[in-house]
């Protein structure tokens, strides 16, 4: 059995001897506001990675644009597609933010008593409708342009609906309008590779809604004609909500069935 | 006399005046080590660490932590379980940098309370004889030290779910979880032997 003495005198000695005092409350509240700000800023962080995951998920075109679906599945069933479209590294980011957020909040003042279950599925939730509001001003759009647009590796990570269309010999070409010169009936156009490409739109239908100007994000499907140079058939705006728009021009228009002939043999 | 009367007059002060007297004038804190050196002491003793001057020393380190802390002592807390949590990661710590784990219990001054854990977890044998307190000892010896923290908080430090809740920093939830699985692994210890 250990005896007790009164040691308040040698620890109060002690106290003196190492000179120790309290720690100022401000460094509590600021390592308490800390932990706060980091589960706010991972909820935050995490909610973007969700909307640039939904907005690349939706974006694909076997849930956009039910037309073309024939064209891709013809290089794999549906099943395959949706799985290969998957935003793995979106999710990834998710649940590592959603980590460092429960991390965080863990070690808010109270937080510990929390179930890292609730905590978890809270953060998440946070997220999701986060991301909910923020792809209501495309957010995750811009994300995901910017990065394939400026980022080469990013491309690598995802299989976006942009690589979907990259595929000029296929009769699948995608980018950013750089020219439109209406005279000639052409139009200059950046692909996702940073090509540069001429695109004939002499005999095109031109979707509803397209509005074929520098910067717009288009969709073409056609034929190689010369060395970076395609033949449209069709040419629609890579916006989701194209069909809400009234049409700009509308030129001859080609049967869609010509277009699955020539593209998918 | 002077120093009889400042005690008896500290004594009635609750742990959260002395904290706000202590932040005034640290002489008051010698009241809140009076007040818990010796559950301190014992719950030390408890969870393991039986040479004494190593336990000492550890009291020692535990006051001191708290005394620089006390800005983090949130009132809306109990403050027993606000200082036992410093006592507890003290004490882990000191066990992580010593390399060893708990040792036995203390049976001699804990005999009344094997009784008590054989009483409140029921631990009875086939025949419905209620097991030694000396089984109960050899039993939660055995459990690993999380399990046994457990056990010593709720049976031999007499702690409610919420505050052994505040003291670990883990949801109420998984204490009755812990205490639930440790009662297991209690059983079948008591079964094998």
């Amino acid at each position: 059995m250990i005896m007790l003495k009164d040691r308040s005198k040698s620890i109060l000695e002690e106290i003196e001897k190492r000179k120790v005092v309290p720690i100022p409350r401000w460094h509590f509240v600021l390592q308490r506001f800390g932990f706060w700000l980091l589960a706010a800023i991972s909820v935050l962080t995490g909610s973007i990675a969700m909307a640039t995951a939904i907005y690349v998920f939706i974006d694909n075109d076997f849930i956009e644009d039910h037309e073309y679906i024939h064209l891709f599945l013809a290089e794999r069933p549906l099943i395959a597609e949706i799985v290969a479209s998957i935003p793995y590294i979106w999710l990834a980011t998710l649940a590592l933010f959603t980590l460092v957020a429960y991390f965080g909040f863990r070690h808010t003042k109270t937080g510990y008593r929390y179930a890292t279950t609730k905590v978890i599925a809270g953060a998440l939730l946070a997220s999701l409708l986060l991301s909910v509001g923020l792809n209501t001003i495309d957010v995750g759009k811009y994300i995901h342009r910017y990065l394939i647009e400026n980022v080469h590796v990013y491309t690598k990570l995802v299989y976006a609906n942009e690589h979907r269309w990259t595929h000029a010999e296929k009769g699948l070409l995608g980018g950013k309008i750089i020219q439109y010169q209406k005279d000639k009936n052409r139009l200059i156009l950046k692909d996702f590779n940073k090509n540069i490409w001429q695109i004939d739109i002499s005999n095109t239908e031109v979707r509803p809604g397209t509005r074929l100007v520098p910067g717009k994000q288009v969709k073409i499907t056609g034929v190689v004609v010369a060395a970076q140079t395609f033949k449209a058939y069709t040419i629609q705006g890579w916006s989701k909500r194209y069909h809400r728009k009234r049409p700009v021009s509308v030129s001859k228009i080609a049967p869609i069935k010509a277009v699955k002939d020539t593209l998918v043999p | 006399m002077a120093d009889i009367s400042r005690h008896k007059q500290q004594q009635q002060y609750t742990d959260q005046e002395l904290v706000t007297q202590t932040l005034a004038n640290k002489q008051a804190f010698a009241a809140i080590v009076r007040r818990y050196e010796a559950p301190l002491l014992r719950y030390i003793t408890r969870l393991g660490c039986r040479d004494t001057s190593t336990a000492q020393d550890l009291l020692q380190e535990i006051f001191i932590k708290t005394y620089i802390h006390l800005n983090d002592y949130d009132h809306s807390l109990q403050f027993s379980s606000w200082i036992y949590r410093i006592a507890h990661n003290e004490i882990i710590s000191s066990f992580r940098k010593e390399k060893h784990g708990p040792t036995v219990l203390e049976r001699e001054a804990d005999f009344f309370l094997f009784d008590k854990v054989v009483d409140e977890l029921e631990l009875t044998d086939q025949e419905g004889q209620k097991h030694t307190a000396l089984e109960i000892q050899a039993a939660v010896d055995r459990l690993d030290p999380k399990s046994r923290e457990i056990i010593v908080l709720k049976f031999f430090e007499e702690k409610h779910y919420d505050e052994i809740s505040d003291i670990l920093q883990i949801p109420e939830g998984t204490v009755a979880t812990m205490i639930s699985r440790a009662k297991k692994k209690i059983k079948s210890y008591l079964e094998e032997s």
